[in-house]
């Protein structure tokens, strides 16, 4: 357990076993931006051979491995306190994190300065030696789903549900299509998978524009009319938010205001910095 | 003395996969999640408190007991900066004088507010049914605070001790 308190932000944490309470010291006051993140996504390259024609960060099978992640894993991390170190990292971001050949001792690193590692990825290269690591070192990963390597996708999932490791699916919602496959993988999967986190369709990098709003009322929609307690398998993406506050909903969603507890930062010569999200790569704070 | 411990969850979040950015949750699964955090503290936390409480679950004596030491100066005689004025409420709304006399340090005593009708001196309460829910929302707009009563007498001191790492703590008269 790690308890992480910034009286200035008004804001006390609790990470154990994956999750996290987050408190008001003074219950009458909001709590605003506490000065270390206690979620940091990382990209340790920028490379991916899945080619999605919608890929939010243009990821290219000619992308890179970013250098000495592990050495600036404790530079970055190891030097701090434990108190001001992220309780968990999402390791994604900017391509398929498991084409690194640094990945194993990446996250073994990770875990070990008590930072607990999850990862997002598209199955395509998930060797003995990752599932090993994955169960050994890593809290959670989840399987991207992309209609263009269905079938990468039901293989992981079944593989990696067979791992101790806590196993979420990322739907991107945008067209009608993409409900409609989130359906069939819900009754598919939903005893296999924890949550089916849903990811709002956004125009950047090489994703065109379309049009997203009716498909979203549909997904809202849908979700309302299961069981509630069903509810609890779906979480959102932050990018939901502007949606979700013009759009109230039934569900009883909890609402914070994205980047808050959260940064982003990619292992290139940059790593010091951590940006605001992979959508917003303003500064956030600089090591 | 029994002890309560309050805290007030702005919210629960399950572990991060999403490599863009993070998550919401679904309310409502607050309780189980402290009651997990409880369990990773100590398995026995069960044998010397209750769940945990909402507070839109606090009964009317409940919350009495908590307004009768959350609002107390601690000490004969006080002065009137001694007693706790609570985020949401004015000195006014929560004391009335005790006596009309002062006190031997010249200053005028108070007492929680008594918003019972009763005629009967003895017969006073801060909370009553009919303005439990004014109360409530006044104290915790949110309504994020949560509340562990102890069972009984002095509970585990160690198992206190790691309590006020996370919590408030109140030792209840």
């Amino acid at each position: 357990m790690r308890i992480r308190t910034d009286v200035k932000a008004n804001y006390r944490a609790i990470f154990f076993a994956g999750k996290t309470i987050r408190q008001r010291i003074n219950s009458s006051i909001q709590i605003s931006s506490p000065e270390f993140a206690e979620i940091e996504d990382v990209a340790i390259n920028n490379k991916c051979f899945a080619n999605c024609p919608y890929c939010y960060t243009s990821a290219m099978s000619t992308g890179q491995n970013f250098e000495n992640i592990v050495d600036k894993a404790y530079k970055v991390w190891g030097k701090r306190s434990l108190n001001n170190r992220p309780f968990q990292i999402a390791i994604g971001g900017a391509g398929e994190s498991t084409l690194h050949p640094d990945w194993i001792e990446f996250v073994k690193t990770v875990n070990s300065l008590d930072i607990m590692p999850n990862y997002t990825t598209n199955g395509m290269h998930l060797s003995e030696d990752i599932l090993l690591a994955t169960e050994q070192y890593c809290g959670g990963v989840a399987v991207s789903y992309h209609p263009h390597i269905e079938k990468v996708f039901h293989q992981s999932i079944n593989v990696l549900s067979e791992l101790k490791t806590i196993l979420n699916a990322h739907i991107i919602i945008g067209n009608e299509e993409s409900l409609e496959s989130l359906k069939t993988l819900y009754q598919q999967y939903k005893e296999k998978i924890k949550y089916f986190v849903l990811l709002p369709y956004q125009s950047v990098g090489r994703a065109s524009k379309i049009e997203t709003h009716n498909t979203w009322d549909n997904l809202f929609k849908w979700i309302s009319s299961l069981e509630k307690s069903e509810h609890e398998k779906f979480a959102y993406g932050a990018n939901f938010y502007n949606y979700l506050k013009e759009n109230k909903q039934e569900l009883n969603i909890d609402m914070y205001e994205p980047e808050i507890y959260s940064g982003y930062r990619i292992f290139n010569d940059s790593f010091m910095d951590l940006r605001c999200s992979s959508y917003n790569l303003n500064l956030k704070e600089r090591v | 003395m029994k002890t309560l411990f309050i805290m007030s969850i702005e919210n629960t979040i399950d572990l991060i996969t999403n490599s863009s950015s993070e998550l919401f949750v679904l309310k409502g699964g607050t309780k189980d999640v402290i009651m997990q955090m409880l369990d990773n503290i100590s398995p026995v936390w069960k044998s010397e408190y209750e769940e945990p409480k909402n507070i839109l679950e606090l009964s009317v004596d409940d919350l009495n007991v908590y307004f009768s030491y959350a609002c107390s100066a601690h000490c004969w005689p006080a002065r009137k900066s001694n007693y706790p004025v609570l985020e949401g409420f004015t000195f006014d709304e929560l004391y009335e004088k005790d006596k009309s006399d002062k006190a031997w340090n010249g200053e005028i005593q108070y007492q929680l507010r008594n918003n019972k009708k009763s005629k009967a001196k003895w017969d006073r309460d801060f909370v009553t049914e009919n303005n439990r829910i004014e109360i409530i929302n006044k104290l915790s707009p949110n309504h994020n605070m949560w509340f562990l009563f102890s069972f009984d007498e002095n509970p585990n001191w160690d198992l206190q001790e790691q309590l006020m790492e996370i919590a408030d703590r109140y030792h209840l008269g």
